[in-house]
């Protein structure tokens, strides 16, 4: 049996069913009763039936011990306290392991095993595995699904799926039906497999004959199957937007699930093809017959739609990684004994996926360093008269065509005498008159090596982390902004570009060369000839409607030789920091395909990529954070 | 149309409460057996237009009087009659050729639609 054309799918609806556990696990903790535990119950056997269908045993196993010990706390033997929700949290996080160790060794693996030896039967919930275990069978040959819902209150489910399969099996043959139980799956579709098509008003009217049937759909299978052999292709770490309503979406044909790797390819494809066609329309000139140049256009504007369309593909709900942040943050502050309030908002802001997910660890390190350093021990909170509950809210929100991350503590807030005494220790240099604020602050702490924590502790890691943070960011082509009040707390700012696949861009040119500059940062450009320079000791600055800011001469920046006259600068911001780049020339704006580079050690740190322009020239991308 | 029906059932009780919503409905009870091997020969005899089949009873259980029924008369028109617990019991009725099923405590109407279903 061919097990690896549904990997994907199990994949995908097993790591939405452990976000789903993990979440019900900590609702259960605080607390929200049957519910939450219904709704962990669900997902460990979700797990459970799907992996024993694969034949990842270990999985099924893991999922199966939990199902136990959420039992233990139905029944009445255990309260859900967080020493018990710790004893599951273990095991779903042994489970986790499982599933991503299943993920290395690839579809059929273990199915391919088992098959050599008697499986072993996990107790209570065999019967029902043996039977999940059939469905790849017979849903590998079906022509045509149909997909019934039957009304809420229909008694015996199974039974009633019994009278639809035989009454369908008088028209045409019936390989089988999914779930095994409907009785434990109310909310989902019956999927009844048929082995060939037939006159869909007949079978319709053979299903809804069957009694408490309230929908019928009907579904041709798309046949997909994934690059031979597991080692190869990409592997798909996410599931390609798992919608919250995925489970009925896919029973109706209205949403499908892809390798997230081929999304990929196909989106970058398009998006070379965007240039290319912008660059075709770019040399048309006034010699070329006009119906070719017309066809031209045509092609760019189509390709343009189709890569908005595309685009949209590649975003998904900042959801996908906030929802495993409690988890992280109830972890951190149990270790360190504290009591935290974590919020969340804005989770349905979409993002790029291949950006979101680059977030994770990120977060992970600011949310954990924030209730490690920033939150105080509750005495200390109780003495400041602050609730003895840290508040630690993550709030994601759009602004044009950028993402604003926002990590937020009511802590202590960071103390610039410490930084100071710190960074004297470590002998950076920070000229006595410098005020440690804000940005100031930020380009200490986020040294290599820095941290002020007299302690290492085992959630907060050792120093490492702020740097990579700052450098994770950049590399997306997003800044990090900080704003710390001693006493009252700390932020961290992250400002993303929505997308990575192709960004509009400034087109400048500086001493003969093109530069390109994101316009995520962009808020303006101004005629430079006749602006208000004044020079002050701290350098220069232009004056933009009575705000005086700094200018930078990206000729001298670049050290170019032959910088001509600076006509134009761009006012540019990053978080708070404002600033205007000077320039030659203001081309125009381009759309651009940023290809991400290692630059050579040494190199200026002021470039954070390479594109193609329009005409096909190479240009470097400027990164305004680290020019200003 | 013929709207002759056999009920089968071990528990008078149900038998009486069924044939009075069946009666009710304009059926004629032409049979009552407690027994699975009852169900069997009356239904020979009769060849009723429907049969209500109990699934636990002496003497041949329900479903086995399905699969002798039906493999004689396989356009007999049988009701399980079931309990809540019962459900594997129930798919395997079905499966051995019962065309519908309803679940006890019966409510008139619920019986009423199914038998509509099993008859339609």
């Amino acid at each position: 049996m061919d097990l690896s054309r549904y990997f994907d799918l199990y994949l995908a609806e097993t790591e939405e069913n452990l976000r789903a556990l993990s979440r019900a696990l900590l609702a259960l903790e605080a607390g929200e009763g049957k519910g939450a535990l219904e709704a962990a119950f669900r997902a460990a056997h979700t797990i459970k039936g799907v992996a024993a269908a694969m034949g990842f045993e270990t999985v099924a196993a893991e999922a199966h011990r939990l199902e136990d010990m959420l039992t233990e706390v139905r029944s009445g033997r255990r309260p859900a306290d967080p020493a018990w929700v710790d004893a599951m949290l273990a095991v779903a996080d042994a489970l986790e392991a499982a599933v991503a160790e299943s993920v290395e060794r690839g579809p059929s693996a273990e199915a391919l095993e088992e098959s050599e030896g008697p499986a072993e039967p996990f107790d209570a919930g065999a019967g029902a595995d043996l039977e999940a275990d059939a469905v790849a069978g017979f849903a590998e040959d079906a022509e045509l699904v149909a997909a019934v819902i039957l009304s809420k209150d229909t008694p015996l489910r199974a039974a009633r799926a019994a009278v639809i399969r035989r009454r369908l099996s008088e028209l045409v043959p019936v390989l089988g039906s999914w779930p095994p139980d409907p009785s434990e799956h109310v909310n989902r579709p019956l999927l009844v497999f048929l082995g060939r098509d037939g006159d869909r008003a007949a079978l319709e009217a053979a299903v809804r004959g069957a009694g408490d049937v309230e929908r019928v759909e009907f579904i041709v299978p798309m046949r997909y199957s994934r690059p031979a052999g597991p080692a190869t292709g990409p592997k798909p770490k996410q599931p390609a937007r798992p919608d919250r309503d995925a489970e009925a979406g896919r029973a109706h044909g209205r949403t499908v699930r892809v390798d997230a790797g081929r999304l990929d390819e196909i989106s970058d494809g398009i998006a070379e093809l965007a240039v290319v066609a912008g660059r075709l329309v770019a040399q048309l000139s006034p010699e070329v017959p006009a119906a070719l140049a017309e066809t031209a256009r045509r092609i760019a504007r189509q390709v343009e739609e189709i890569q908005a369309a595309a685009l949209a593909l590649r975003m998904v709900p900042v959801r996908e990684v906030f929802d495993r942040l409690p988890r992280v943050v109830r972890d951190a502050a149990r270790a360190l004994d504290k009591e935290v309030d974590f919020r969340i908002e804005g989770q349905d802001v979409e993002l790029d996926r291949a950006i979101l997910e680059e977030l994770t660890d990120p977060l992970v390190h600011l949310l954990r360093n924030a209730v490690a350093h920033g939150l105080e021990e509750p005495e200390e909170r109780l003495a400041t008269g602050k609730p003895v509950r840290g508040l630690l809210r993550l709030s994601a929100v759009r602004d044009r065509s950028s993402v604003r991350i926002v990590v937020e503590d009511d802590g202590r807030g960071i103390d610039p005498e410490r930084v100071r005494r710190r960074a004297r220790e470590l002998g950076i240099d920070v000229p006595p008159g410098t005020e440690l604020t804000g940005e100031a602050l930020l380009r200490v702490i986020g040294r290599p090596g820095f941290s002020t924590a007299e302690k290492v502790t085992e959630v907060s890691g050792r120093g490492v982390g702020l740097d990579a943070v700052l450098e994770r960011v950049r590399a997306l082509g997003g800044a990090v902004a900080m704003e710390t009040k001693p006493g009252v707390g700390t932020s961290f700012q992250l400002t993303l570009p929505v997308t990575l696949a192709v960004t509009h861009a400034l087109r400048v040119q500086v001493a003969g060369e093109d530069y390109v500059l994101p316009l995520t940062h962009v808020t303006e450009a101004i005629d430079l000839r006749d602006a208000r320079v004044t020079r002050t000791e701290g350098g220069e600055f232009v004056d933009v409607r009575g705000e005086p800011l700094p200018l930078v001469r990206l000729g001298q920046v670049l050290a170019a030789d032959g910088a001509g006259e600076e006509s134009a600068a761009v006012i540019t911001a990053v978080g708070e920091r404002r600033g205007a780049l000077a320039v030659d020339r203001l081309v125009g704006r381009e759309r651009i395909l940023v290809k991400g580079f290692d630059a050579a050690a040494g190199t200026l740190p002021i470039f954070s990529g390479a594109t193609l322009l329009g005409d096909g020239r190479p240009a470097l991308v400027l990164d305004p954070t680290s020019v200003l | 149309m013929d709207k002759t029906v056999l009920i089968c059932d071990d528990a008078i009780f149900m038998r009486t409460m069924l044939g009075d919503i069946l009666r009710r409905a304009g059926f004629q009870v032409v049979g009552e057996a407690a027994t699975g091997a009852e169900a069997v020969e009356l239904y020979r005899q009769l060849k009723p237009a429907l049969v209500t089949m109990d699934i636990v009873m002496p003497d041949m259980g329900g479903i086995d009087a399905v699969r002798a029924i039906v493999s004689e008369f396989p356009e007999a028109r049988i009701l399980m009659c079931s309990a809540m617990g019962q459900q594997a019991l129930v798919v395997e009725a079905i499966e051995a050729g019962a065309r519908d099923f309803v679940v006890k405590p019966f409510q008139p109407s619920r019986v009423l639609e199914a038998v509509q279903r099993v008859l339609g």
